[in-house]
């Protein structure tokens, strides 16, 4: 049994996790801890889609823009078309990635600056785009999203999203599938590829593999999941206004989450960092205005000290700044290998 | 009908002019230093309210509180290069580090600005009073005067990067740091000076966008798609393409402006994905060594 839980060590702490997690709203029973959490696990699938992009290379600074498509896909199907809720979750995904597919062939050619730049103006117009839209309300947003359709079981009580404690346990499911998926994406050969591109892209493409259509990959697949927790954030909240879903400061948020934790840890670096981020703020009752100033000076901080994130300290010997050392880059000029455009490792 | 656009297309000069300023310093601080500076929008809200302050608190005449406009922005972006970007940019994670480094700093000074300025728009009483009318079309004086600095203040920058040292060097550093350091260019000194000129670039826009334009604590956001767009229109490495994409914007979204709404922010970006679609260095730009 022993050795059975060690050679499965990761499984195992991840159902345990997951029980933990589950068995949470048997203790709390306060709505807004509840909704809090929902938030955490909201932000930190967001955040990790981040990361995914970022192991290919490109830096996305649009991942609340496509978070904000697939959200507004639900709004229309369910109000518009009268679709179930258990339709327009999938179709959301669906159409969000068929925009990330239009945008990426564009822009994905160029994954130096030039994808920074067109994310971030992306994340920037999304905005304006959404407010000159009269047929979405402009910049008033959608509101009276409908609730989930209530879900028939044989022989047990029906599922009805009436309260906090069933969209925690709908955002957890899907927070679970997303991390199933994920993880088995990045063990499977798309993954190993995606890491060869993000450790040396000229590398990679000496050894076969397509930079461009997996970086495409990459960018849809995680363009689709953030579509999907926009389309759960639209029901659960039942309104979105277009500015929620800006560069300034969600994207920027949701950056600061990953880094927090830490970049090389796809799962439960964002997962720690939002947390962290998201009940803060909370317990010490800072305003927005505040908030959004020493999350800046946090993210500053972090990548100036301890650029690889809290998980980091783990391994305390790497974690901190290279330049904290005496008598390192004292001469360093910049090494031409790791101009920004080849991005060496990131 | 010919009136309405000839003041349309004054109009879009003058913003134009502010544009070219603010995408030159961009394209010298992208191309140079590689730093993803995306705080810069918040340099040039920076300068113009730096100018305010002197101007109408402090009472300076309006030149005086211009030039302290400037010196403000360049010395506030000396020192985040300084205390932040210097130490980074030596990194193994140098794109990602530096483009995050930027990011926090635009939080914080937009953030900052929004809770020690006054939240309504300000604006400062012109030096230049008076109006030329030909026909229908008004040309204020204070507009010239805008356009006439903007100008000098492009031909100088080119002047400096295209015919003396300083320039020569930063284009030099701008290809290959370390070859140009093997040249004896002080590779350091040259991204110190290369971000005090941008963001000096930055303040001296919003400085002399002050008396003319009200200005508000949400400028620096607003305004750094476009300059983004503007960039990659002209091409990242090029100054004369910074200069062209500026003018070229301005006067796009002054037009777009009236007749279409602020929608052709979006069509704008349609038009400039399909140009770099076939052109991927942009109109007049020369790198290749991005993306693979």
């Amino acid at each position: 049994m022993k050795q059975l839980f060690l050679r499965h060590a990761r499984l195992f702490s991840f159902i345990i996790a997951v029980i933990i997690c589950a068995l949470i709203p048997l203790f709390v029973k306060s709505p807004y801890y509840i909704s809090l959490l929902v938030v955490t696990i909201v932000n930190a699938a967001l955040s990790m889609t981040f990361i995914m992009m970022l192991r290919t290379g490109l830096i996305s600074m649009c991942v609340a823009a496509f978070w904000g498509i697939g959200a507004y896909a639900s709004a229309v199907l369910t109000i518009n078309a009268h679709l179930s809720f258990w339709l327009s979750l999938p179709l959301s995904a669906i159409i969000t990635a068929a925009f990330a597919l239009i945008i990426g062939y564009v822009i994905i050619r160029n994954a130096g600056f030039a994808f920074v730049i067109m994310t971030t103006v992306i994340g920037m117009l999304f905005v304006v785009a959404i407010g000159s839209i009269s047929a979405l309300n402009n910049y008033n947003g959608i509101s009276n999203i409908p609730a989930p359709n209530t879900i028939d079981l044989p022989f047990l009580p029906a599922i009805i999203f009436d309260s906090k404690v069933a969209f925690y346990y709908l955002a957890l499911v899907i927070f679970v599938i997303v991390i199933l998926v994920m993880n088995a994406i990045y063990l499977s050969k798309v993954g190993r590829a995606w890491n060869a591109i993000g450790l040396n892209p000229r590398l990679a493409v000496s050894l076969g593999i397509d930079v461009f259509r997996y970086r495409l990959l990459s960018f849809v697949i995680t363009s689709a999941i953030a579509g999907l927790i926009g389309s759960f954030y639209a029901s659960y909240q039942g309104f979105i206004i277009p500015t929620a879903f800006n560069l300034f400061p969600k994207s920027i948020y949701l950056m600061v989450y990953a880094i927090l934790g830490g970049v090389e840890y796809a799962t439960l670096g964002p997962l720690i960092g939002s947390a962290i981020l998201t009940f803060f703020p909370e317990f010490v009752s800072m305003t927005q205005e505040i908030s959004i100033i020493i999350i800046g000076a946090l993210l500053v901080l972090l990548i100036i000290f301890l650029p690889k994130g809290l998980l980091s300290l783990l391994h305390p010997k790497t974690a901190f700044a290279p330049w904290l050392k005496k008598g390192q880059h004292k001469n360093k000029i910049m090494p031409v290998s790791e101009r920004p455009g080849e991005a060496k490792k990131i | 009908m010919l009136s309405t656009w000839g003041q349309l297309a004054f109009n879009g000069l003058t913003i134009g002019l502010i544009y070219v300023i603010l995408a030159a310093g961009l394209v010298l601080i992208l191309s140079v230093t590689e730093i993803f500076f995306i705080a810069y929008g918040q340099f040039y809200m920076v300068g113009a309210y730096v100018t305010w302050y002197t101007a109408k608190s402090l009472d300076l005449p309006y030149f005086l509180s211009l030039v302290i406009g400037v010196l403000a922005t360049a010395a506030l972006g000396l020192l985040s290069y300084l205390f932040i970007f210097n130490r980074i940019q030596y990194s193994d994670t140098r794109f990602l580090s530096t483009i995050t480094a930027a990011l926090g700093l635009s939080l914080i000074l937009g953030q900052v600005a929004l809770l020690i300025f006054p939240t309504t728009p300000q604006s400062i009483p012109t030096v230049f009073h008076g109006a030329l009318t030909l026909g229908k079309i008004t040309f204020g004086v204070d507009k010239l005067a805008l356009i006439g600095m903007g100008i000098l203040v492009t031909i100088v920058l080119f002047y400096l990067y295209e015919k003396r040292g300083v320039g020569r060097a930063m284009k030099a550093v701008s290809l290959a740091p370390e070859v140009a350091a093997l040249q004896g260019i002080n590779a350091k000194k040259i991204y110190f000076l290369t971000m005090a000129i941008g963001t000096a670039l930055a303040g001296f826009a919003g400085g002399i966008l002050a008396p003319s334009y009200n200005i508000s604590t949400s400028m620096g956001n607003n305004v750094i798609a476009s300059i983004l767009l503007m960039t990659m229109l002209g091409g990242m490495d090029s100054l004369l393409g910074a200069v062209a994409g500026g003018l070229v914007v301005g006067l796009i979204l002054s037009f777009g402006q009236y007749y279409l709404g602020s929608i052709v922010q979006i069509y704008l970006f349609v038009i400039i994905g399909v140009i770099i679609f076939f052109r991927p260095n942009g109109l007049l730009g020369h790198r290749t060594d991005i993306g693979v």
